[in-house]
This record gives C-alpha cells, sequence and structure tokens, in this order.
C-alpha cells in the first residue's frame, strides 16, 4: 500500500477547444475560423465552376484573328 | 502553346478573382477583359515556363486597383447623391446564397480581402501572393491575420443577430407561454 496516487486521475481530460455556446475568445474562433475558410472556398468555387462568358472567349478569338493578320510571317518559321 | 488557348484556361481562374474581389459578375467580367487585352499586348514580356496564372492575377489586380482609385475619384466629384446610388448598386446584383459571408467580406479594406482570397482560396503560396500584391511575405500573412480577425467579428454578430435569443426564445414562448416552472 504505498502507491496513493490511485484512482485519483479520472479527472484529466482537459478539453481545450470545446466551447459549444458562444463564448467569445477561445473555442469559438477555431469553429468559426472553420466555417470562414469553408465559406470562403465555396464561394471561390462557386465562382470558378460558373459559365465563361461568351464576350471573352470572343474576345481572345479577336485577338488572335487581328495577331494573325499582323504577322504573316509566323507560318512557316523554324522554331529554335 | 498557342497563347489563346492558355489564356482561355486561364478565365475561370481570373473570373473567380475578380468576382471574389470586387463581388459584382459586370465588373469582374469587365476586369477579366482588361486583363486580356492587356496580357494579349505583353505577351512577350511573360517569360515561358513561369507561373502564369500568377502574371495574370498580378495585371487583373492592377486593374482591379486603378479601377477603384477611378471610381472613388468619380464619387469624390460629385456630391451625396450621386455617391448614394453608387453605394446601392451593388444590392441589385445579389444572387447567390452565401451572401452573408459575401456582405462581410466587402466589409474588408482591399489589401485585406485580397491576401485572404488568394491565399485561403485560390491556392496561391504566401510567396506567389506577396509577389502578386507587391509586398513583402510578412504582410501578406499580417494581413490575412487582420482578415480572418475583422471576418470572424463581423461574422459573430451576425450570427448572433440571426440565431440569439430574441429569435429562438420567440417560438418557446408564444406555444406555452403559461407554464412557468422557474421560482
Amino acid at each position: 500500500m504505498s502507491s496513493k496516487n490511485t484512482s485519483t486521475n479520472k479527472v484529466n481530460k482537459a478539453e481545450p477547444r470545446v466551447t459549444s455556446d458562444g463564448e467569445p475568445g477561445t473555442g469559438l474562433d477555431d469553429h468559426l475560423q472553420a466555417h470562414i475558410g469553408g465559406q470562403l472556398k465555396s464561394m471561390y468555387d462557386s465562382y470558378l465552376n460558373a459559365p465563361i462568358p461568351d464576350r471573352l472567349v470572343e474576345l481572345l478569338e479577336k485577338l488572335d484573328e487581328v495577331s494573325r493578320k499582323s504577322e504573316p510571317d509566323e507560318t512557316g518559321e523554324p522554331g529554335k | 502553346m498557342n497563347p489563346r488557348k492558355e489564356l482561355l484556361e486561364h478565365i475561370p481562374n481570373m473570373r473567380a478573382f475578380a468576382m471574389s474581389l470586387c463581388g459584382r459578375a459586370d465588373r469582374a467580367d469587365d476586369l477579366v477583359q482588361d486583363t486580356l487585352m492587356k496580357a494579349w499586348t505583353k505577351l512577350d514580356t511573360f517569360e515561358p515556363g513561369t507561373n502564369m496564372r500568377a502574371w495574370l492575377f498580378t495585371i487583373l489586380r492592377n486593374a482591379f486597383y486603378s479601377d477603384l482609385r477611378k471610381r472613388k475619384r468619380e464619387v469624390e466629384d460629385a456630391d451625396g447623391a450621386m455617391a448614394a446610388t453608387l453605394a446601392t448598386h451593388p444590392e441589385q446584383d445579389g444572387h447567390m446564397d452565401f451572401s452573408d459571408f459575401r456582405i462581410a467580406l466587402d466589409q474588408l479594406p482591399p489589401d485585406q480581402r485580397e491576401a485572404l482570397i488568394l491565399i485561403g482560396a485560390s491556392g496561391m503560396s504566401y510567396e506567389e501572393a506577396a509577389e502578386i500584391c507587391d509586398c513583402a511575405v510578412g504582410t501578406v500573412k499580417s494581413r490575412v491575420n487582420r482578415a480572418r480577425m475583422r471576418l470572424a467579428e463581423v461574422m459573430s454578430i451576425d450570427s448572433v443577430a440571426e440565431f440569439g435569443p430574441d429569435a429562438t426564445s420567440q417560438p418557446i414562448v408564444t406555444s406555452q407561454s403559461t407554464s412557468r416552472s422557474v421560482a
């Protein structure tokens, strides 16, 4: 019976990030930051997956056309 | 690679960046168009093999700021009535369901918003973001941190307003208001 430290170590679970209610400060920040990160990404992704407006595609086609006409020597040039 | 094809591939990312910055489709498309034209004329200054997306983002970002300065001048030149119509305009365009987040994002200063978008959504590294924003890596980091803190502030206030005691207690009070167990 030398050990006197049995059965006293029940309560050693410190829960650092669990604050379910709106306590400003510790746990809410992590939760909120994760929420903010998720919102930001889903917003960006929804923009990313939106269809490209025709005018932008047409613009590139026009630019391409114009530069082809202005540089007629581009066709058969041996590249390095 | 055909530059037209390559630029074409970057359009979705350019639009996403532009939309995230300004929040309006018409302005975002103007920015992308502006960027495409500038990129096209400067294409010979682009080093093949380097990061074209970062290069395009830099051009777009600069276009965004010069547009912002121009708008600011216009608002300052005009009187209050003009400024008021400009201020109410964006709301007509609100079409998405994360509008609360969008509103919060729009409250950030542009430099913080930009840093947050680049790091938190576009997948750019801190180094790339620093190059795009023409500032030090440490500056990007502190802008991102401030942006996150500010958003957390704004959004926690919002959620209190939305899900606060008034909103939740009301149905309880109206359904069974007579039972009082608390002495």
